[in-house]
């Protein structure tokens, strides 16, 4: 890219190299991060791909049932700790300091070591073969599973220590940076959820660190001593599976919010700027936005109950579990209607970062409603553990925070690289992913609603609506992929001969400040 | 938009965060030697890696410069504040995870019948096993931990009267008092190895019980605390012996100050909950 080479030029290959390596830019490791997790989304869209394959017809077709294992427990790490996460990242980086007027963020050494502590998780992850499912539940990733945990738990650390250390510097450099006269009520939306972001890192990164830890001692003792069960998540020592059940779902739950915040902050900003001729603080109710970000990062913490409806915490516990997640509807349903009182009256630019942004509105919408079906206790019931639960996720996770971030990754394209993409070709991408991606899990929600559970391999033949739903969901696959390589092959054809993009790729009226810089 | 350059100018490369990133896939490594039976070969990968982080630290206090006050603005131990916040969680959790396997055992029976009595919060599940739940003084030696809580309690003084110090700008003070903090520090770690060592003669090791487990895990991960301070410590200090602090610049100080701290009150947390309750 145009900002790693020309940060670099005359200088030998070696060097070059280096730099890139060392660099402390806060651009060049914002793009370091983006190409990451695009590597990444590869990797794990293609499990993804494998798996809707396999089910499309009944019966063993194209791998094993304990390969089968591996690619979702290893689709769903990768794209939570190596593609989610690290892409808003990116993002943040790249943007952050810029908005806020500062130079760099605060620990530009700290943010370059941030990066670099994922490719050793990021491989340990994958050399894991982990089969137990994303959640590793114990006494299954203590005692029955064959497959490297520990190498998945390393992993995690390391990711615990890379999202700490990067929340930390975020934290800190919207803290102190900020250009003189940028007070907290001109912050932009895009910072602000940053900022809320990073602090649930720093509150809910130890929570996890802490889990796998004992996790790991588990299996340390298992494999040391005479004991054949453990001690902290072992029923026969009088500890209890549950435990273990609690400290993740304590930390992955806020680990949701890492996810949406910043996609909301993104939409925010794409939504803004698109629809009111380039002005990033044009947006209807800024302060019930902010009020909403933290109200959802601050209730999100105290949730994660609602995963454990079917343990039998007892229903004094389940009910405090379920009003504290109806809330949570509250605020997101503000930031909803905002964003709709934003589009009202503008002048709409349907640009593709814009197509993208309303794909995020359209999926957060569906996904969240779903959600709040599956919060009704005896509703969950039923539908616990059934592939509607898979369903709602992704299409919060999918139809929404991938799709907002594809449109920033459109944004920031010209900006990074100095070339324009393709229009049609990159439009024709956000048709082929929103449509794909709508089909899919659609599609899987009804599969889990005819009782469909997740991480099957397989269903019987005669289960005719679940195989239908199944094949709807697998042709939905499809066409995802082909909108993902549409845009692989439009950004390297861009970069290579695409035009220049120029000074305003959009066609801006209102120039802010970080237009025009 | 346009590329400016001149931010791309000022920032310089380093290859040690890059390196030291990497290199913390060790962890991995030295966790597959754990687990398949090879202890020592794992403690000694984890230990080379540590040794790796010290050389980088060394190198940092004694190349970096450290810039003018105006760059970093106002929470100049800020940052320390928001570690500590994390940390809270995690041995918040920690000690949670020990406090309801304990009210599980039979030691608290009483306590827990309360619970059910008055919220209904039912944690001995009928057939559950409850866990075995030694009483503290038959196993600890809480004397001896009384007189080393004591230590560290005085360590924290030492530390409170080196901050003091550079604040009235008396140089020999602070070097001498870190000196202090850092000794006690490590009369700390190694009457709790002392303590370790016996209790394993003795035959109380992790996988004796449950209370076993959560006594090493929270004494270990707070001894292992203890440790990075002293490192901390002594890394202050050999940059005040250079004459790195002042009067105005002495955020550094604070900073592993605060820290010592926490770790001081986990600890006076720690000893409450464990060998007194």
């Amino acid at each position: 890219m145009t900002l790693l080479t020309e940060t670099t030029s005359n200088r030998s290959t070696v060097n070059q190299i280096l730099a890139i390596i060392g660099t402390t830019n806060h651009k060049t490791i914002g793009l370091l991060y983006l190409v990451f997790s695009i590597l990444n989304f590869l990797i794990a869209g293609l499990f993804a791909l494998l798996i809707r394959i396999e089910l499309f017809l009944p019966g063993p077709t194209i791998v094993s049932s304990s390969t089968y294992a591996e690619l979702f427990s290893l689709h769903g790490t990768a794209m939570i700790f190596l593609v989610a996460m690290p892409m808003a990242a990116g993002f943040a980086n790249y943007y952050i300091p810029t908005l806020i007027g500062a130079k760099d963020l605060y620990w530009p050494r700290w943010n370059n070591a941030a990066f670099f502590l994922l490719i050793p998780a990021g491989l340990f992850i994958y050399l894991s073969f982990l089969d137990v499912g994303w959640t590793a539940y114990p006494p299954l990733s203590t005692i029955y599973t064959s497959s490297a945990v520990e190498l998945w738990v390393a992993g995690i650390i390391l990711i615990g220590v890379s999202s700490m250390a990067g929340g930390l510097n975020f934290v800190l450099t919207i803290l102190t940076m900020r250009k003189p006269g940028l007070g907290w009520r001109s912050l932009d939306l895009f910072t602000w959820s940053i900022f809320i972001t990073a602090i649930i890192q720093i509150i809910a990164n130890p929570i996890l660190t802490t889990g796998v830890v004992l996790l790991e001692l588990d299996r340390l003792i298992i494999a040391n001593t005479a004991s054949t069960q453990g001690i902290f998540f072992a029923s026969v020592s009088g500890s209890s599976p549950v435990l273990w059940q609690h400290i993740f779902w304590a930390y992955s739950h806020p680990a949701v919010y890492i996810m949406v915040l910043p996609a909301m902050g993104i939409t925010s900003y794409l939504i803004s700027m698109f629809a009111h001729d380039g002005d990033p603080k044009h947006v209807f109710g800024y302060t019930s936005m902010v009020i909403a970000l933290g109200v959802i990062a601050f209730l999100g913490t105290f949730v994660w109950g609602h995963h454990l409806f079917t343990v039998g915490l007892g229903s004094q516990v389940n009910i405090f579990f379920m009003a504290g997640t109806f809330i949570i509807a509250v605020p997101s349903g503000i930031k909803t209607f905002n964003w709709l009182f934003t589009l009202y009256g503008g002048r709409i630019k349907f640009e593709t970062p814009m197509l993208f942004a309303l794909g995020f509105l359209f999926g957060f919408t569906l996904g969240g409603i779903t959600g709040v079906f599956l919060n009704v206790v005896p509703l969950d019931l039923i539908l616990h553990d059934t592939v509607f639960v898979v369903g709602h996720f992704h299409l919060i996770a999918i139809g929404g925070i991938v799709s907002t971030f594809f449109g920033i990754l459109y944004y920031l394209y010209p900006e990074a690289t100095g070339k324009m993409y393709n229009k049609k070709w990159a439009n024709l991408h956000f048709w082929f992913w929103t449509v794909g991606s709508m089909m899919t899990f659609g599609a899987i929600e009804m599969a889990g609603l005819n009782g469909f559970p997740r991480r099957y391999f397989d269903y019987r033949p005669d289960a005719f609506w679940i195989m239908i739903w199944n094949q709807i969901a697998t042709i939905g696959a499809i066409l995802m992929a082909i909108g993902v390589l549409i845009m692989a092959i439009n950004l390297i054809q861009s970069y290579l001969k695409g035009e220049l993009a120029g000074k305003n790729p959009f066609n801006f009226g209102y120039q802010t400040d970080r237009n025009t810089a | 938009m346009a590329n400016t350059n001149e931010t791309i100018v000022t920032h310089k490369t380093s290859l040690w965060p890059p390196f030291l990133a990497i290199t913390a896939g060790s962890l991995g490594i030295a966790l597959t030697f754990l687990s398949s039976g090879q202890f020592m070969l794992g403690i000694a990968i984890l230990f080379s890696y540590l040794i790796l982080l010290i050389l980088f630290i060394v190198q940092e206090t004694s190349t970096q410069k450290v810039k003018a006050e105006e760059e970093r603005p106002y929470p100049r131990h800020f940052f320390m504040w928001i570690f500590l916040a994390s940390e809270v969680l995690f041995f918040g959790l920690l000690i949670g995870v020990s406090f309801i396997i304990r009210l599980r055992s039979t030691a608290w029976a009483d306590l827990a019948q309360l619970l059910i009595e008055l919220f209904g919060f039912n944690f001995q599940k009928s057939g559950r096993i409850p866990p075995v739940w030694p009483n503290a003084s038959d196993v600890l030696n809480i004397p001896l931990t009384a007189v080393n809580t004591f230590i560290l309690i005085l360590s924290s003084v030492t530390m409170v009267k080196a901050v003091e110090s550079i604040e009235k700008d008396y140089k020999q003070g602070l070097r001498n008092f870190l000196f202090f903090t850092a000794i006690l520090g490590a009369v700390f770690l190694v009457i709790q190895l002392f303590e370790y060592y016996n209790l394993f003669t003795s035959g109380f090791t992790p996988d004796s019980n449950l209370f076993g487990a959560t006594f090493y895990l929270q004494t270990g991960f707070h001894g292992a605390h203890v440790f990075l301070g002293i490192i901390m410590v002594f890394f202050i200090a050999l940059k005040a012996h250079k004459g790195g602090y002042s009067k105005l610049n002495y955020s550094g100080v604070e900073a592993v100050g605060l820290y010592w701290h926490f770790v001081d009150l986990v600890w006076i947390m720690l000893f409450t909950i464990i060998y007194l309750i």
